[in-house]
């Protein structure tokens, strides 16, 4: 070939390369997501170029917003213009294509994941770092049950001979508690659990624990109705039954199961975000597996949503022996479980029992007693933020007087408004509800067995 | 003179390769400027004196600042809650943070946390082009006023 046509050809294709990398430069993949957000209905438009975000957190530019347009901010509590992305998520704040923006997220999705979320949520002046413990969530919720899952694998162990006592002596993650003296059973410490070739405990290990139901991993088969993130968003980041997004930032598949409804964390959890860990199934020892509940898919049909809210809360919970009162079929989890049950309290327990100490009577009385109150001293402590994070302001003021559990915590929810009446606010709708007092009442149990079992012989729902 | 093809080729491909180098180095050019910049934070023109009237209280948003007047003058309060940053709220007699739940008088004063300290104070002055400005950069004190 002659010089003049190597010229030629080498001279158009350097030419078409660079009119092509020209072409791709002018067209990057952040402006498709902006038409992308821009074609949805319902959406105000937004002109087409780089959206920079420096929040008051960071002074530090963020262009994150840029191909995550219309993404809902994370909470009231965590707006973006305050908080920005990278304070949380991590990643490269600065990048515009999403390989590089994203190489250095933390927790990749999930930036509340429970090996990383002490450096997200966690982080000292956040959610941790704090003198006074009952901040320190992150903390609590990693020598929480929920996190260790002490009790199961104690349970199991002892059941199949593989330690000699039911006392807990490890969890999913080693933790420790230095508190002196500690408060009655609690535990010093747990070892991580690893399993022995060959034992009862590898299959425990491999069928129950990688991929179970605690707070560390996900469900090993994603499907209708288990969907959920896992550490703090397990809870705090509600899942739709099909598990798809419903949000507005156009990089979020809508068709691909298995993200929050929305980019949004709430306190006002509904009992559906429950029941994507529990009453999904049951535990079968003898199989050393998980057996999923027949009755929904993918062996059955899905809970008809025209369903009325409280038939379909009944077929949501499962178990099928248990028994469930009115009110636990009308109010969500969190109206009756405490922070402190659901979080930890900070130390280190080894059996359920030892955590969930909430009874009917907490609340309802007892023959001779009514609920013990005690009154809200300071518009900063505990039990009012509590109430203004969950969104209801309103519902509690300096002086009111709420219930105090035995545990000394103060149900900012359920307050009495008039000597012997209480009214309880569902945090998750606001409906008012009155709270009947067994004092007073017609009720004849035996005042020494007042305990949740024996109310629910009597007061359960029939199924 | 006539061109002969062998050199007809070589021009256009000598041309492509110069219009490639050019375009190489234009785009390089272009990669050497940063994708956006921010602009220094600094003082941030608000308007003339009489727009605002004694006992306003107003939002600025370009300053992220309520700029109010009183019978002495002008003052601005800062629109970043001492807690950790979000922006307070003028409701109906006093700010609201909307984060946490802080409370402020109308005068920037603590009401109940978490915020630990009252709202800062910013400078107001006059422009040279006659408009007041409010300047973040600089806090003053709450008795602080520009006499406009």
């Amino acid at each position: 070939m002659t010089r003049a046509k190597w010229i030629f050809i080498a001279g158009l294709a350097l030419l078409a390369a660079t009119f092509a990398m020209s072409w791709q430069a002018d067209h990057p993949t952040w402006q498709i997501w902006q038409e992308r957000y821009n074609a949805e209905p319902n959406v105000t438009p937004v002109p087409i170029a780089i959206r920079v975000l420096t929040p008051t957190q960071t002074g530090k530019p963020e262009l994150c917003l840029t191909c995550h347009v219309g993404i809902e901010d994370i909470s009231a509590s965590h707006p973006a213009q305050t908080f920005g992305c990278v304070v949380c998520h991590g990643g490269d704040p600065l990048a515009l294509d999403a390989d590089r923006a994203h190489a250095t997220l933390r927790g990749g999705r999930n930036p509340s994941a429970l090996n990383v979320a002490a450096q997200s949520c966690g982080q000292p002046q956040c959610h941790g770092g704090y003198a006074d413990e009952e901040q320190n969530h992150v903390d609590r919720v990693l020598k929480s049950l929920q996190a260790t899952y002490a009790g199961g694998i104690a349970t199991v162990r002892y059941t199949f001979g593989e330690q000699s006592s039911p006392v807990a002596q490890f969890g999913l993650r080693a933790v420790s508690d230095a508190s002196n003296p500690l408060p009655q059973n609690a535990l010093a410490a747990l070892r991580e659990f690893q399993a022995m070739a060959g034992t009862i405990d590898q299959t425990f290990q491999e069928n129950c624990l990688n991929g179970g139901c605690h707070l560390g991993t996900l469900p090993k088969q994603p499907q209708e109705y288990y969907y959920r993130s896992t550490g703090c968003a397990a809870c705090h980041y509600l899942y739709a039954d099909d598990g798809l997004y419903r949000g507005s930032d156009p990089t979020i598949p809508r068709d691909q199961p298995g993200h929050g409804a929305f980019h949004e964390l709430t306190t006002a959890i509904p009992y559906t975000q429950c029941d994507h860990c529990h009453n999904r199934g049951n535990y079968s020892l003898k199989q050393m597996a998980f057996l999923p509940r027949d009755d929904l898919p993918p062996v059955a049909a899905p809970i008809p949503t025209t369903m009325p809210p409280e038939g379909r809360q009944l077929k949501e919970y499962y178990q099928p022996i248990a028994q469930f009162t009115k009110c636990e079929v009308e109010l969500n989890c969190v109206d009756c479980h405490t922070a402190q049950e659901a979080m930890g309290d900070g130390h280190i327990y080894g059996s359920k029992k030892d955590v969930q100490y909430i009874q009917c009577q907490t609340c309802h009385g007892t023959l001779t007693t009514t609920p013990p109150v005690a009154a809200i001293q300071d518009a900063n402590e505990l039990a009012m933020r509590q109430a203004r994070i969950n969104g209801h302001a309103d519902f509690l003021h300096v002086g009111d007087r709420v219930i105090e559990t035995p545990h000394g915590e103060l149900l900012w929810s359920i307050k009495q408004v008039a000597p012997g009446k209480f009214v309880q606010m569902d945090k998750v709708t606001g409906k008012i509800y009155d709270v009947p007092l067994v004092k007073g009442s017609g009720c004849t149990q035996d005042g020494k067995t007042q305990t949740s079992d024996y109310c629910h012989q009597c007061h359960s729902v029939v199924r | 003179m006539a061109l002969s093809r062998r050199d007809f080729l070589a021009n256009i491909g000598w041309g492509a390769l110069l219009l490639a180098a050019g375009s190489t180095a234009a785009a390089f050019a272009r990669f050497m400027q940063p994708n956006v910049t921010t602009p220094a934070p600094g003082p941030v023109e608000i308007g003339a004196a009489d727009e605002y009237a004694v006992g306003s209280l107003t939002y600025i948003e370009s300053a992220r600042a309520y700029l109010g007047r009183d019978a002495r003058g002008f003052y601005a309060i800062v629109a970043v809650c001492t807690h950790l940053g979000c922006t307070p709220r003028l409701e109906a007699n006093d700010f609201a943070c909307p984060c946490h739940g802080s409370r402020f008088t109308r005068a920037g004063d603590v009401v109940n946390g978490p915020a630990p300290r009252a709202l800062d104070r910013a400078f107001v002055g006059r422009a040279a082009s006659g408009k007041l400005f409010i300047d973040r950069r600089r806090v003053v004190d709450a008795d602080y006023r520009f006499a406009a």
